[in-house]
């Protein structure tokens, strides 16, 4: 027998069973990416919508005091406008945020003054709390400024969840280095996440509980931030109230509003 | 005793990758108290055969004995100590250290010798004097004439007593007056005192002054009168 | 010995020319060492002083924690009677309480972070003469007088004119959101950059409430008589403290930067001493080798009458060592002159203070200082490379055969 023909059988055997195992695997493969990026935009449009209305109280607790504010946030996406307005205590009550695109202001009823919030604040705490300015900016897009990819099923608080990573791309505005997303399989619930620095050190943990039904949607009421490297502080949102898509007049979205609405 | 004694002395020169023999195995002696002059043109091998004895050059082969002992086989730092304590030279010129005074010249090899200064001083005074320049023991050498310098390098060489006195041309620089003059003072201190005195010259007029004279030509000596 | 050192001197000073000329050169490279070194002690001092004046002073004190957390509940209670304490002090210039918190400056257009500093007046202008760096406008009136004081690049940056109001705000100590306005009083300029461009001075009062304080402070600042009292008083208030709950420390704790660039600066120098002591010592190896080659004669006679090697190399580096210590006398001298003349006046840099902003310096006059240790250390490396240029000199002459030297005319 020639070379040739003893070899033909031997390569025919590793195409037949070789190449659908390759085939299969990124089909995989092609399937995951799709399913993680999916799963991350239905975590974001739980909370959303196209406008958005909602009662929070704000839990904020450090190792010498701690304070509970009361809110109410407006939110548009057209435009991405949040107009967060402080109803308690009373020092801050009538304080407001109002945040246009990227650009964001406070204004404070005590000195009867709109303050701008520089850029170079945008990682400092808003309103003293865990989450920063940033966070309300949401300068970054977490679905189409990351790279998903699930990395496992885990069963968190009962629920059965993906662990995603979310690694920035390379342009993104994101000062983290990666983000772990745990999501409930079902239906991508948000239940925790974990924020890392670039040097891969773990900067603060976002865990989500009380999952119930508010206005006929299903959301976590109970946000709980906790910054990892300082001790005794944690920030708590709970949801009071959200209706999603409910009418809003987009005039509340205004600088001049800011005033008139004191 | 001997008081030099060469044997068989040899010097061969490299010069330019060419050999030249300068001396061609002279045998020497001379007793305490002589006075010889060693005679012959230029390129005899004079200078050779006076750097050979006074220790400031070593043989090609061949060896050297002052007052019996073999300089040949001695180390570079044996010959200096030698030529300290034995050995008086006077130079065609130049003779003397330009910043020190005619007295400081000749306490020079004294003060090296170890002796202290005031006995230095002393002997130094003494032996200018000796040699004719009393009086002018503090001028410096620029302020003395050709003769003058050489003869504080007279008196700079005997100072010391030491066993012989070896003087290259010491009157070739000076005009025949002055260098009669010279030779004779060496005449004297060698009739006074019997201090041994051997040089080179190639000038008649001293040449009769001599006891002793030594023909060279070409490296060899040829007779002795 | 006595008989090498005559004939050494002697030497020296048979040409005459020759030997001004190496004595001009070492003299000549020995002051210019000492006036730089003078130059550069001069300017480190300023610097210190200037620096440590505007930013933080010669020695801070701390509620313990503070520095590591940062939070303004870890502050200094009772700050009265520990300032009145703290004056009492022996080489005290002044004590005087601060407070600093990070806050958002605005204005109606602009708004900008910065470092609110509340101050004690009266106390805080001896510090670093503040009242005199008022560019437009005045100084605070009082500490809570609800005025606030800007640099001149922050007035800028937020377009900012006199009598303005402005919004401070920051987050308090018990975790609101102070707010306060305040009138553009005045507008400053220290000289720093980054302090021009972010410091917010407030008073002590006001900032107490802006950010509720209550009657606490966040660091009282001392400025000693001089700095070199710094490290003896500030040992002393560690032990005082040991139990009171307070950290003690000192400016160059707290700016190292500034020590290592000191001492970077002197790296330089000292390169520069290198360098002026390779030329000279060039110039004078070439001088005494010539001298040397002109005594080949007389070096080959004293090697014939019996003088030793040993000897010779002796007598050759006597005469570098009488040309050593007059050119060092000389040049420590003119050096010495020089600083101090200098010194009296002061070296006017006004013209390049633009530069100088960089570095902090309130005057930009610069006083040469006269160190003892650097005119030591510059005198004695002149005397050494003097020696080390006459080494091989001195050993080319001694190698010389008796032979050869007396041979060559």
């Amino acid at each position: 027998m020639s070379f040739y023909s003893r070899m033909l059988p031997i390569t025919l055997i590793w195409l037949m069973v070789g190449l659908p195992l390759l085939f299969s695997v990124a089909a995989k493969d092609a399937t995951e990416a799709v399913d993680a990026r999916e799963v991350i935009r239905k975590m974001d449009l739980l909370m959303r919508g196209d406008s958005s209305f909602g009662s929070y109280r704000m839990t904020i607790t450090d190792p010498d005091w701690e304070r509970t504010l009361t809110l109410n946030a407006w939110e548009l996406r057209t435009g991405k406008k949040t107009f967060i307005q402080i109803l308690s205590p009373a020092k801050e009550a009538g304080i407001v945020t109002l945040k246009i695109d990227f650009e964001m202001w406070n204004y404070l009823p005590r000195v009867e003054r709109i303050v701008k919030i520089p850029p170079s604040m945008m990682l400092q705490p808003w309103m003293g709390s865990d989450f920063t300015n940033d966070d309300l900016v949401k300068a970054s897009s977490i679905v189409a400024d990351y790279s998903h990819e699930i990395l496992a099923e885990e069963t968190i608080s009962g629920h059965d969840a993906y662990k995603v990573e979310l690694i920035p791309n390379p342009d993104a505005p994101v000062v983290w280095g990666r983000i772990f997303a745990w999501v409930r399989k079902s239906d991508s619930m948000p239940l925790r996440q974990e924020f890392f620095a670039e040097d891969g050190e773990l900067i603060r943990v976002l865990r989500f509980d009380n999952i119930r039904e508010v206005r006929g949607r299903e959301v976590p009421t109970y946000w709980e931030m906790i910054p990892v490297g300082e001790k005794g502080r944690q920030t708590v949102m709970e949801v009071l109230d959200l209706e999603i898509d409910a009418e809003i007049d987009e005039s509340i979205f205004t600088l001049r509003n800011l005033k008139l609405n004191n | 005793m001997d008081c030099l004694r060469t044997e068989n002395l040899c010097k061969v020169y490299q010069s330019n990758g060419l050999e030249v023999a300068a001396l061609h195995g002279v045998d020497l002696r001379v007793e305490r108290g002589e006075f010889v002059s060693i005679v012959g043109p230029s390129g005899s091998g004079k200078t050779t055969l006076l750097n050979l004895i006074g220790g400031l050059d070593m043989p090609t082969s061949g060896t050297v004995y002052v007052d019996d002992l073999d300089i040949t086989a001695m180390s570079e730092r044996q010959r200096s100590d030698l030529r300290l304590a034995r050995i008086g030279f006077v130079f065609q010129e130049f003779n003397l250290i330009p910043v020190l005074s005619a007295r400081e010249n000749v306490e020079y090899v004294m003060l090296l010798q170890g002796m202290g200064q005031a006995e230095a001083s002393k002997q130094a005074c003494a032996t200018l004097a000796l040699v004719g320049l009393q009086g002018l023991e503090e001028r410096r050498p620029n302020q003395l004439s050709g003769g003058q310098q050489q003869r504080v390098a007279v008196a700079r060489a005997i100072a010391t007593g030491p066993s012989i006195v070896l003087a290259d041309e010491p009157t070739a620089n000076l005009d025949s007056e002055t260098g009669q003059k010279l030779v004779q003072v060496m005449r004297q201190l060698n009739d006074d005192l019997g201090i041994t005195f051997v040089f080179s010259t190639h000038d008649p007029m001293v040449i009769d002054s001599a006891r002793r004279v030594i023909r060279m030509r070409d490296g060899r000596l040829l007779g002795q009168q | 010995m006595q008989l090498f050192s005559r004939i050494a001197w002697r030497n020296v000073m048979r040409n005459r020319r020759r030997t001004l000329i190496t004595l001009a050169a070492i003299s000549s490279g020995l002051a210019a060492i000492i006036l730089f070194f003078g130059l550069s002690n001069g300017f480190h001092d300023q610097w210190i002083t200037n620096s440590v004046r505007v930013y933080t002073g010669h020695i801070v004190i701390f509620a313990e924690e503070y520095r590591d957390e940062r939070n303004l509940n870890r502050k200094i209670e009772n700050s009265d009677d520990l300032i009145i304490w703290l004056d009492g002090m022996p080489g005290v210039e002044t004590a005087t309480p601060r407070i600093h918190i990070n806050g958002l400056v605005s204005t109606a257009r602009n708004s900008a972070m910065a470092l609110v500093r509340g101050i004690n007046p009266a106390r805080e202008t001896r510090i670093a003469g503040l009242r005199e760096r008022i560019v437009e406008g005045s100084y605070l009136d009082s500490d809570n007088a609800r005025q606030i004081l800007i640099g001149h690049k922050m007035a800028d940056r937020l377009n900012a004119a006199l009598g303005e109001k402005i919004v401070l705000m920051v987050q308090a100590a018990d975790g609101s959101i102070g707010a306060e306005l305040f009138r553009l009083q005045g507008i400053f300029r220290l000289g720093a950059v980054d302090l021009d461009g972010s410091l917010a001075i407030i008073g002590l009062k006001d900032a107490q409430e802006l950010a509720a304080l209550g009657g606490g402070v966040t660091e009282a600042v001392l400025i000693m008589d001089s700095p070199a009292d710094v490290s003896a008083a500030a040992a002393a208030l560690i032990n005082e403290f040991d139990r009171a709950g307070y950290e003690v420390l000192t400016w160059d704790q707290l700016m190292p930067q500034a020590k290592e660039m000191i001492a970077l600066s002197n790296v330089f120098t000292y390169i520069l001493l290198v360098i002026i002591l390779a030329v000279v010592s060039l110039g004078i190896l070439n001088t005494m080798l010539m001298s040397i080659m002109e005594r080949t004669r007389e070096f080959g006679i004293m090697r014939a009458l019996g003088t030793r090697p040993a000897q010779i190399v002796r007598l050759v580096l006597l005469e570098a060592v009488y040309l050593g210590v007059i050119g060092t006398a000389l040049g420590m001298t003119a050096g010495i002159l020089l600083v101090t003349l200098l010194a009296w006046e002061g070296i006017d840099l006004s013209r390049w203070s633009g530069a100088m902003d960089l570095v902090s310096s309130l005057k930009p006059i610069i006083y040469p200082a006269l160190r003892p240790a650097s005119v030591g250390i510059a005198s004695l490396a002149a005397f050494a490379t003097t020696l080390i240029a006459a080494i091989y000199p001195a050993l080319r002459a001694a190698r010389l055969r008796p032979v050869d030297a007396i041979r060559s005319l």
